[in-house]
């Protein structure tokens, strides 16, 4: 898909009908764009702003996905094998691209790649939205979608990870009693 | 189960946040992650240094702020001190949760910027999942405040026989609570034991009106039957009075007919003829 065929922005024709959804689906346009606007304007931080948009990316496309399955489950939706399908397809792809991007240490291949993951990025949303997701836009109703906030869904899908990895400053040593 | 119920009250209740990064595109990605991973409404203010920040602060209750913490560091630890050693001086709450953020930390760093009273640390790149996870530890956290330390509890480790021992400032915090509970406690009692009078009081004075009211009514009730009795006497007086005068009347007829009776010893033939037809007739 083309630019001139798809917006850089979420327009209202791209609604599924659900507002939790095309939450998600605004998400994506405007991570895509981050990445984009700032690969325009090459920040001293590139780097670290499009690892931080990468993985942000990767955390909002497990929860998202994980919203439209369960939903499509309670709904009772028949194409959703096909569905699952399909976004496992999109998953292993960006997965594939991420593990290309954090194998690159030049900073003009960084950047390249990272632009090519925007647009893919930004392309697939906009591809499944208009052809895939708009099969069930009849079928799904808001009382089937878990509507809680995408960062919520993103840690169900991602359980089974080391929930003490944050806790950075429980690593330093010295913090027994004074 | 009961960790998800955790994290909805604590972050999803938040209402304005403070970001404080001089980077836009940072700002933007914190932006997004907490308007697609957070609350639905929170209104999100933004700061490029450190005396932006406490003039946002000042203007307005934040709920949580994330910053970056190479401001540089120094001007990110004199915020952090700013902020939680400043009770007496600013209007906002000083122990709200302070998220910091950077490419990488020395051990060193990360004990500066603890002793300063972040409460939790996040490497980049950011992470919407441990984002929240940070908020979440953070929000779960008590506030010390002591001599020597302000901010979240720093103890984060079950330590091996650790049993009997305490940190030294915590005494003067333990202290202080303690006083302030057995204050409350007083305070408490001295509410109650005021509560009690004012309702025996109250008893007392309602008893006393009770008592007022009952006698009234016995007294009103004592004269109005005195009323009523002077009443029917008087009443009674004016019948006799009238049956006495009826009487008199009577009496006064009789003897008006009397005398107006003719004598017929006294008559004359012809009048004794005449009153005799008449009373014939």
């Amino acid at each position: 898909m083309t630019d001139q065929a798809c917006p850089i922005e979420w327009t209202p024709d791209l609604s599924v009908g659900i507002e939790a959804i095309d939450d998600d689906h605004k998400t994506f346009f405007v991570v895509a764009d981050l990445m984009q606007s700032a690969i325009r304007e090459n920040p001293q931080n590139l780097e670290a702003i499009l690892r931080s948009s990468i993985t942000i990316l990767q955390e909002y496309v497990n929860g998202h996905f994980l919203r439209e399955e369960r939903a499509m489950e309670a709904a009772g939706y028949p194409k959703l094998a096909e569905h699952h399908a399909l976004h496992e397809a999109f998953k292993a792809t960006a997965h594939r691209f991420v593990e290309d991007f954090n194998k690159i240490v030049d900073h003009n291949e960084q950047k390249k790649a990272a632009q090519k993951l925007a647009e893919v990025v930004h392309d697939w949303v906009c591809d499944h939205i208009a052809k895939v997701d708009m099969a069930y836009k009849d079928f799904l109703k808001a009382e089937h979608v878990d509507s809680r906030p995408l960062a919520f869904l993103s840690q169900e899908a991602d359980e089974g990870g080391d929930d003490d990895d944050f806790d950075l400053m429980s690593m330093i040593p010295g913090d027994g009693p004074q | 189960m009961q960790d998800k119920v955790e994290i909805v009250f604590n972050i999803l209740s938040a209402e304005y946040c403070l970001v404080l990064d001089p980077n836009p595109h940072y700002q933007r990605l914190v932006k997004e992650i907490l308007r697609f991973g957070g609350p639905k409404n929170l209104e999100i203010e933004f700061a490029v240094d450190a005396d932006h920040g406490l003039r946002l602060l000042r203007e307005g209750s934040m709920h949580f702020i994330v910053m970056e913490t190479k401001l540089p560091l120094e001007e990110s630890i004199d915020f952090l001190m700013k902020i939680r050693k400043g009770r007496a001086k600013w209007n906002f709450d000083i122990s709200l949760p302070i998220i910091g953020y950077a490419d990488a930390f020395t051990p060193q760093e990360i004990y500066r910027l603890r002793d300063a009273g972040i409460s939790e640390l996040m490497i980049r790149p950011l992470s919407a999942a441990t984002f929240f996870k940070c908020l979440k530890s953070a929000s779960s956290r008590k506030f010390i405040e002591t001599s020597g330390y302000c901010g979240p509890d720093r103890r984060r480790r079950l330590v091996m026989n650790y049993a009997n021992k305490r940190r030294a400032d915590d005494r003067a915090a333990e202290l202080a609570e303690a006083a302030k509970a057995e204050e409350a406690r007083l305070k408490a009692e001295a509410d109650a034991k005021a509560a009690l009078q004012a309702a025996a009081k109250a008893e007392e004075e309602k008893a006393r009106k009770l008592e007022e009211a009952q006698a009234e009514a016995v007294r009103k009730k004592v004269q109005a039957e005195q009323l009523a009795r002077e009443k029917a006497q008087a009443e009674a007086a004016v019948a006799a009075a009238a049956v006495a005068a009826a009487e008199m009347a009577r009496n006064k007829a009789e003897a008006e007919a009397a005398a107006a009776k003719p004598d017929p010893s006294a008559m004359t033939q012809e009048e004794l003829s005449r009153h005799l037809l008449k009373q014939k007739k």
